[in-house]
């Protein structure tokens, strides 16, 4: 007890000793700013914070990436079999895809399930759309055959003068860069369409289209010649009611297919002519009347070209 | 009463059925439209005519051919369309030797029938026999024996 007293008095006097120094600004400063320090938020600790910015946007791209390639990847697709110099690769071709054939390549493009399209040399086309509702195709220029299994209006080509709409069918193409070309049909019935313009072309039957007309009118293959050259130039030469006689005056039976056709294509005198001439041919059916036809009935018509279609 | 009644059906009756039972024979394209899905490809279409319920019709064919020095058979069955009382004929055999298609249809207790020439993928309109009653086998060798399709 004596002992602690003494020890308190010598620290006591030693303070006492000390000089006096003013401290310096840095302290206060740092005192003051630990004293306001509990009246602000804690600061948060942010991994890169500089780079926050930049982190989201690459976590949206990286995730934007991964959705594309996912929709790509299961995007509905064809397949494609190339064959150039006797090799063959396959492919997948999407709607937007170009696929193009050089003097010594071929393809075979399966449709979906419904068919095949086997592309020629010298071709170029593009998937225009591949939904199981529409598969449709772009010709730009060269020659394709299709075969197509399916319910009509289910398969369409396109070219710039004519769209040929698939009825069940198998058929060749040939177009050119400008838009003219050749549908020729071996199985089936295949509507070639343009602008309001409809041309049926059953199998065996071939119909010309042009650039600046679109669609010709269908005809057998085996048709006369002197036929088809009064077809090309009624289609195409404005060869008018020249032309429709030497139609009339070289059809045959089965030639009722373009006469059905040019029926609703010409002047109400012309039409009476090309009705008489059609029902020198093949018997008018029971329930099919001149009145009707003349005024374009459309049953009567459809109803006519189902009954002609068993004579061809 | 009922007599009159009587004898105006048997009237009436004997108009639908004055024409008799007959077929229509035609290419493909007379029945594709008409017909289900993944089964356009046939070598004709068949019509029966003159029939009051067609849903009671009945189609046969058989293809007759001869092949090298051998004469063959090869039913095929018609498949009906989505119109009533018409068929699609597809063919059941090769391509080799010559081919004709003996069809017989039924309605009640009347037949038709009709002999079609075919080559490969085609009927040959040109040599089709339309019959009162079914082919019998001397008419389907006699049709074989006369065609001479083009090769």
């Amino acid at each position: 007890m004596s002992e602690r007293p003494k020890d308190e008095k010598f620290v006591h006097d030693a303070l006492d000793r000390l000089p006096v120094v003013e401290a310096p600004d840095s302290i206060w400063r740092s005192i003051e700013a630990s004293l306001d320090a509990p009246a602000r938020a804690p600061e948060r600790r942010v991994f890169w914070p500089r780079y926050r910015w930049a982190f989201a946007v690459a976590t949206a791209a990286l995730v934007a990436g991964i959705g594309l390639y996912w929709r790509t990847a299961n995007r509905p697709h064809w397949e494609v079999t190339l064959t150039r110099a006797g090799k063959t690769t396959q492919e997948a071709v999407r709607a937007g895809d170009w696929l193009q054939t050089d003097a010594s390549s071929t393809a075979e493009v399966r449709v979906g399930t419904i068919g095949t399209v086997e592309v020629s040399p010298h071709t170029r086309l593009r998937i225009v759309t591949t939904r199981p509702d529409e598969h449709r195709i772009s010709l730009q220029h060269g020659q394709i055959k299709a075969t197509i299994t399916a319910p009509p209006k289910l398969f369409f080509v396109d070219t710039k003068s004519a769209t040929a709409v698939d009825l069940g069918c198998q058929y060749t193409m040939n177009v050119d860069d400008y838009g003219n070309g050749l549908l020729n049909v071996t199985v089936g019935w295949v509507a070639f369409e343009w602008q309001g313009r409809q041309s049926l072309v059953p199998a065996g039957a071939q119909c010309r289209t042009h650039a600046t007309a679109g669609p010709g009118t269908p005809y057998f293959e085996d048709a006369p010649k002197a036929l088809v050259n009064a077809l090309e130039d009624f289609d195409f030469a404005n060869g008018g009611e020249t032309s429709v006689g030497a139609i009339l005056a070289n059809a045959r039976q089965r030639d009722t297919l373009t006469l059905w056709h040019l029926l609703s294509r010409v002047a109400p005198p012309l039409r009476a002519q090309i009705f008489d001439k059609m029902i020198s041919l093949a018997p008018l059916p029971k329930g099919i009347t001149r009145d009707k036809v003349l005024a374009l009935d459309p049953q009567t018509l459809e109803t006519w070209k189902n009954e002609l279609a068993w004579t061809w | 009463m009922v007599k009159k009644l009587a004898l105006l059906f048997v009237l009436a009756a004997a108009s639908v059925w004055a024409d008799g039972l007959s077929l229509t024979i035609g290419p493909p394209v007379a029945a594709q439209l008409a017909m289900p899905t993944k089964k356009f490809f046939g070598i004709f279409a068949v019509r029966i005519n003159g029939c009051a319920d067609v849903s009671k019709a009945q189609l046969k064919a058989s293809g007759e051919g001869i092949v090298g020095d051998e004469r063959r058979s090869a039913p095929t069955e018609p498949a009906a369309t989505l119109t009533p009382g018409t068929y699609m004929v597809s063919r059941q055999w090769g391509n080799d030797g010559k081919w004709v298609v003996a069809v017989s249809a039924t309605c009640g207790s009347e037949t038709a029938g009709a002999i079609v020439p075919t080559h490969l993928n085609n009927m040959v309109r040109e040599g089709i026999q339309l019959l009162p009653h079914a082919p019998t086998k001397a008419e389907t060798d006699a049709a074989l024996k006369a065609f001479n399709p083009a090769q």
